[in-house]
């Protein structure tokens, strides 16, 4: 049973396309963390389940219900913490807990769901416009919880938090999950997804760059090995000189510095022999085979369709030329 | 059907507790409230003290400022919680857009229309006090109809906050329904039917009646139909501002104003509806 299920959901804006063909599918009972740079189009795709955009093209159901004709039933049996989520500044957080309360039509527990977010309970009553981030958090949390949904939907919920409230959060979307409620959980911070996701989805330029159990994600990403020279000047057509080189994944150029991904440590040294040839190389970095690093790596090479104009060149080049995608190495059959 | 009124009237609770907390609505609200205090008081307080003359100079000072008052309080209700983000909670709720638009009109009309009696009651107060005759079937007309204007502007402000997306948009389309239809028609000489008599009779060379374009101006503007509803109150014999010869066309009296001043609170809300049914919560 598919708690979100979306096929081919397309968000287009003018000439932007946020979320592009989108084919997503979040299980019943698991924790999802929906991971990717600011501008990835993450909250785009929330939106569109929510019911708060309407899709260009493509379509989704949420436990089941189509986002666009029965958008009402889908938001009966989530609890959604919004992205930015503002309070309104004049009402208390036992008052935000009734208001969802009223239109969910049920008759929650509000002191226990006020204490189950660990709200200060001096703080119930007092207009929610004093609090803190860290409370508005748990505000909107208790309210998400109203009714008891069967999906939790959180968007960027540790945003404007410090590291102490990040963890508290985790800590709070842990217990949620453990008492059986799906969570899919959207956020840029790689730190925050892994703590508490059983499988993450990487969305880089509209689309899942990638997507699997931390475990599975973590040995994909150590199949590559990274590796960053610094050149006095990229010489003319590196990228397709170094891919030639046997175990040269893909090539990168932006200003002096060259970013090559290799399928082995001892294919560095080759690299490194050839860019002596043609320039001068002033350093050489050699990166941990990290889950971090993949992360970064999507974030950087796929911040946006073409990247900046320096590097554009080189990433198309290097990308044709190693014959792979790029957006798509760590896909894992489900 | 029950869940749009339990929605709606969900949402309106929850922003009559909000909207009347705030400092600022009750400051313009304090306003309007002074000024009927004051008329009534020195309508008292002069020669022969009368309701009606008292009320004569109140459905004008209403004319005036209830509307500014009902565009102060309403103008924000959708596109403030947009501009905000307060409407992500709001509409993450499983209710549809047309309840909150329903609901956000229910609470700023009723906290308008508690403003209205407010006054009502604070000019009661000074007429019992100081007036020889106290003449509640007057009062109570200048109450009801007044009741209606605050319908139509708070529906016409509830109707834009819902169409736009940003405040400063719900404020200038607000107050740009509240300089034409109460400034430009209460100011006679650069009118909506100076503008109407260009048009229709200079330009286009049309033979029009007086009666005419007094309706078609009833017609454009709820202040202006308000202003025309108040016939009902006064006996033309006793104002010399109330011109009427012989009797008025269907178009003209009392219970057609009551119709256009309905009308401008259901279709603004429609529209309202429409619109944000379709917007794109970014």
């Amino acid at each position: 049973m598919t708690a979100i299920e979306t096929d081919g959901l397309t968000k287009r804006f003018g000439d932007l396309t946020p979320v592009d063909g989108l084919d997503l599918s979040v299980e019943r009972g698991e924790v999802f963390g929906f991971l990717g740079p600011n501008g990835a189009g993450k909250s785009t795709t929330i939106n569109m389940l929510l019911g708060f955009l309407e899709p260009t093209a493509g379509s989704a159901t949420v436990l089941g219900h189509d986002i666009e004709t029965e958008s009402r039933r889908v938001r009966e049996r989530i609890g959604v913490l919004p992205e930015a989520f503002q309070p309104y500044d004049r009402l208390s957080a036992r008052e935000h807990v009734e208001y969802a309360a009223g239109i969910k039509e049920c008759r929650p527990d509000v002191d226990g769901l006020l204490d189950r977010v660990g709200l200060d309970r001096e703080a119930w009553d007092r207009p929610a416009g004093e609090y803190s981030k860290g409370m508005c958090q748990r505000l909107a949390l208790a309210s998400a919880l109203v009714g008891d949904p069967d999906l939790l939907v959180l968007d960027e919920s540790s945003s404007g938090l410090d590291p102490e409230g990040m963890a508290e959060m985790r800590e709070l979307i842990r217990s949620e999950a453990e008492a059986g409620t799906t969570v899919f959980f959207s956020s840029h911070l790689l730190s925050e997804v892994e703590a508490v996701c059983d499988r993450v989805g990487i969305l880089s330029g509209g689309d899942l760059a990638a997507v699997g159990s931390l475990a599975q994600l973590r040995q994909e990403s150590v199949s590559r090995v990274p590796m960053t020279v610094s050149v006095d000047a990229v010489p003319e057509n590196v990228a397709a000189d170094l891919t030639a080189l046997e175990g040269v994944q893909s090539v990168t150029a932006d200003g002096t510095t060259i970013r090559v991904e290799l399928d082995d440590p001892t294919d560095k040294v080759r690299v490194i022999r050839t860019l002596d040839e043609r320039a001068r190389v002033e350093d050489v970095i050699s990166e941990e085979k990290s889950l971090e690093a993949m992360f970064e790596r999507y974030t950087r090479t796929d911040a946006g369709p073409g990247g900046d104009a320096s590097s554009a060149a080189a990433a198309d080049g290097s990308e044709s030329a190693s014959g792979e995608p790029e957006r798509r190495p760590a896909e894992v059959a489900r | 059907m029950s869940g749009l009124l339990n929605d709606a009237s969900t949402v309106a609770r929850n922003d009559f507790r909000n909207v009347r907390r705030s400092r600022l609505l009750w400051g313009v609200v304090g306003i309007y409230v002074a000024f009927v205090a004051l008329l009534f008081y020195t309508g008292g307080t002069g020669d022969n003290p009368a309701v009606t003359q008292t009320l004569f100079g109140a459905v004008f000072l209403t004319t005036l400022l209830l509307p500014l008052v009902a565009v102060a309080g309403a103008y924000l209700a959708v596109a403030g919680e947009r501009e905000s983000n307060t409407a992500r909670f709001l509409l993450s709720q499983p209710t549809a857009r047309h309840s909150v638009v329903l609901g956000k009109f229910l609470s700023r009309g009723l906290t308008l229309a508690l403003a209205l009696l407010l006054a009502v009651l604070v000019g009661v107060g000074f007429v019992v006090a100081l007036y020889p005759v106290l003449e509640p079937v007057a009062i109570a007309k200048f109450f009801g109809l007044s009741l209606l204007l605050v319908g139509a502007y708070v529906a016409v402000s509830v109707g834009i906050s819902a169409a736009v997306a940003s405040r400063s948009r719900a404020i200038s389309a607000t107050m740009a329904v509240y300089f034409v239809t109460v400034v430009l028609t209460v100011f006679q000489g650069f009118s909506i039917e100076a503008a109407l008599r260009w048009v229709l009779g200079d330009l286009l060379g049309l033979g029009i009646g007086d009666d005419l374009y007094a309706g078609m101006v009833a017609v454009a503007s709820p202040a202006e139909a308000y202003l025309n509803s108040t016939l009902a109150i006064f006996s033309p014999g006793n104002f010399q501002a109330i011109q009427v010869s012989g009797s008025l066309p269907f178009y003209l009296e009392t219970w057609f104003m009551i119709v256009i001043l309905l009308l401008w609170t259901v279709v603004p809300l429609v529209l309202g509806v429409l619109a944000f049914d379709r917007a794109e919560i970014g």
